[in-house]
């Protein structure tokens, strides 16, 4: 008896699966975890045009290539199980990025149906979708739908119960560069007597290019005897092409769903002449750096250095705090509070209130302030995703993909939480060179705004500085690519048109920042003081900071400088502002300041970074990426102060 | 929204998925684009309505 027909419901995440998937069958639905993992599955009944068929919903799924569980059991579903229909649902807002999947579906063969849900919304949004034009390019149904009013289900339902496959086999549709298609066509060839699969021998070869670790134990236990044949053409490839060959995959189905969607879809704005050019300029690493270092100068160095710290911090600090705030507070508590020890938590030396909240409100705040106003800028005027894709070519030489920018630049504003996003790169080589440069040579923003308000009257000492920490940076990456195994990554994004900034959102966007970041940073500042109040109370914090005189001697720094490193173990904007502090009191000169600058850059992530550090890429490469990080910062700095003082140099 | 690095159109509620697990602070209040994992922070209806604008016209003006 044949089995029943058999409907599989694909596509990313919350597009309005589920809400199909109800609309087709009903109440009735068994949820199951799938074999082996924890990602829930939905399964039920449903009777489309008198015949009765089973629906998975699978979980959300972008691309046949899986990075997360969830992808990856949708996925196993589509390899594993036979489908009658495979519906393909996209938020039609979405389209050219969403369409690629449908490509990839198509490549496998399997019976596809694209539904465009959400099309009210695309609408709203100025987007007019040609379905029939989509329908006849891609050679399958495409169904408009709303699937939360219900619109389109009855036509969804006539086309499934009237589905037949299409024609044209997946060659016709989508074709790679000549040596691309040269191997696929011998790996179909040698995967001639594989049965198991229901997706396209095709599409497994392009899996199996794509060094898809899943697919090739797949295919090791389908056809061993062919399987030593298949790798040894699949890394003759490899060797021979200059670019990961996912990335060309990529690239080649991103180009067909601009050219699909550009005939359907009728709102898309294209930029002018003028931005064109520019948009070119920017991603061309011949023009690209320079555009770049000038932006870096203007709205770093100029800005929030310069302008941000040279006259607001100035003003704040010491006229604002040490002018009236700070004496009035020790006023008030010295009347309220006697005892002297108990008052130094408030007003101390180290206390909560004449320094936590100083260093939070007078120094972090005017800092992070400018440089998420700056942020916000480079962000809508549609700068940042072109950046990403000029310093994809450099990341890739030191073994990260483009991709890696976001944890990156995400680190500028907090490098515990840009830990986190490190788990959205695709592969153990990457999360891992990502964590470490993370915590070796990524300052956050408060600290990236302390320093450059140190260096910023000193413009030899910055280029020092930025030059060396920026050297660490590739030359750590690199090596680090070199030892740890795996092949290169791949990055490909989407490039949205130029624009000019708009006033309403880049305030938005910085109020909504600085107030994030401000809140996070005050009570933990408060808190620091409090410990060290405790560890002065207690001789812990003597204790510590002899530890520490030792090392800090060594580089060159005075013993004050000792608990700056302290402060930045606890909170890497403390420490910098405990380093502000130190300048202020005219504690170190020129070559001093330059080397304490590198040291706190590359000294050992703050307690919460490191916590996160051993999350998620665990305890034993967590833990060996801090005692790295502890000898190399300080190695680092012993060798910059040695150079700087045999050189005679003047900062 | 409109997520400002890989440009992916998505509800507000799609990215915060990921809280549950996260072992920091519950209520960071960024928004993670559930695509390339890109972090904003949310934008608070009050801000919003300082500056007139509705989510959907917000969105419109970042397509342009």
């Amino acid at each position: 008896m044949r089995e029943s027909n058999k409907l599989i419901i694909v596509g990313s995440p919350n597009v309005g699966k589920s809400v199909l998937f109800n609309a087709l069958s009903g109440s009735y639905a068994t949820v199951s975890n799938y074999p082996g993992t924890t990602v829930e599955v939905l399964r039920g009944k449903a009777v489309i045009g008198a015949i009765e068929w089973d629906i998975v919903d699978t979980p959300g799924l972008y691309s046949f290539y899986p990075i997360s569980e969830e992808e990856r059991v949708a996925r196993q579903i589509l390899v594993n199980e036979r489908s009658d229909v495979v519906i393909h649902v996209v938020d039609a807002k979405n389209l050219e990025q969403l369409v690629p999947l449908t490509l990839q579906l198509l490549e496998a063969e399997l019976p596809t149906l694209l539904v465009l849900n959400i099309m009210d919304e695309a609408e709203k949004a100025g987007v007019r979708i040609d379905a029939a034009a989509l329908a006849e390019q891609l050679g399958i149904p495409v169904v408009p739908a709303v699937a939360t009013t219900g619109k389109g289900v009855a036509e969804l339902r006539t086309a499934i119960s009237c589905y037949a496959a299409p024609k044209a086999t997946s060659r016709n549709l989508l074709e790679y560069p000549e040596p691309i298609e040269k191997v696929l066509d011998e790996i179909t060839a040698l995967l001639a007597p594989m049965q198991s699969a229901h997706i396209s021998r095709r599409a497994l070869g392009l899996l199996l290019l794509k060094d898809d670790a899943e697919i090739m134990e797949m295919i090791r236990h389908s056809v061993p005897e062919a399987f030593g044949r298949i790798m040894a053409v699949v890394e003759t490839l490899w060797k021979s092409l200059p670019e990961p060959i996912e990335y060309r995959i990529a690239v080649r189905q991103k180009q067909e769903a601009c050219r699909l969607v550009s005939l359907a879809v009728a709102s898309e704005t294209r930029p002018s002449g003028f931005r064109e050019v520019l948009s070119r300029l920017m991603m061309n690493p011949l023009t690209g750096f320079p555009i770049m270092l000038c932006v870096l100068y203007l709205g770093l160095y100029k800005f929030v250095g310069e302008f941000g710290a040279g006259t607001v911090v100035n003003f704040l600090e010491g006229t604002v705090f040490e002018g009236y705030i700070n004496p009035f507070l020790i006023n008030i508590f010295t009347r309220i509070i006697p005892w002297a020890p108990l008052r130094g938590l408030f007003v101390g030396e180290f206390g909560m209130l004449t320094l936590g909240l100083r260093y939070a409100v007078a120094l972090i705040l005017p800092l992070v302030t400018f440089f998420f106003l700056v942020f916000a800028i480079i962000e809508d005027t549609g700068y940042l995703p072109r950046l990403a894709m000029l310093i994809d070519r450099t990341f890739k030489k030191i073994g990260l993909s483009g991709r890696a920018v976001i944890p990156m630049v995400l680190g500028l504003g907090c490098a515990t939480m840009a830990t986190m996003v490190t788990r959205t790169l695709p592969t153990k080589r990457e999360r891992v060179i990502a964590t470490l440069l993370l915590a070796l040579a990524v300052p956050c923003s408060a600290q990236l705004g302390v320093i450059l308000a140190l260096l910023a009257g000193r413009p030899r000492a910055m280029l020092i500085w930025a030059g060396l920490v920026g050297l660490v940076f590739l030359l750590v990456g690199y090596l680090a690519a070199r030892i740890l195994p795996g092949r290169q990554a791949s990055f490909y994004i989407e490039v949205p048109p130029l624009r000019m900034p708009k006033l309403s959102n880049v305030l938005m966007k910085t109020y909504t920042r600085v107030a994030w970041y401000f809140r996070e940073v005050l009570p933990l500042f408060l808190l620091a003081s409090a410990l060290i109040w405790l560890g002065q109370l207690t001789g812990l914090f003597d204790l510590l900071i002899a530890l520490l005189r030792k090392p800090v001697a060594l580089i060159g720094l005075p013993q004050e400088a000792a608990r700056i490193f302290l402060f930045g173990f606890f909170r890497r904007d403390y420490g910098a502002a405990g380093l502000y502090d130190l300048n202020k009191h005219g504690a170190l000169n020129g070559i001093q300041l330059v080397v304490a600058c590198v040291a706190l850059t590359l000294f050992l992530p703050c307690i919460a970074q490191l916590l996160m550090n051993v999350k998620e890429r665990g305890w034993k490469t967590g833990a060996a990426i801090s005692v790295f990080i502890l000898f190399f910062s300080f190695l680092v700095a012993y060798g910059v102060n040695l150079v700087l003082i045999a050189l005679g140099v003047s900062l | 929204m409109k997520c400002a690095l890989c440009g992916l159109m998505f509800d507000g509620k799609e990215g915060t998925s990921d809280c549950a697990r996260c072992p920091l602070v519950k209520a960071c209040r960024l928004i993670r684009c559930p695509k390339c994992g890109f972090e904003t922070p949310a934008e608070p209806e009050w801000l919003r309505r300082i500056f007139g604008k509705s989510k959907e016209e917000t969105n419109r003006e970042i397509d342009r």
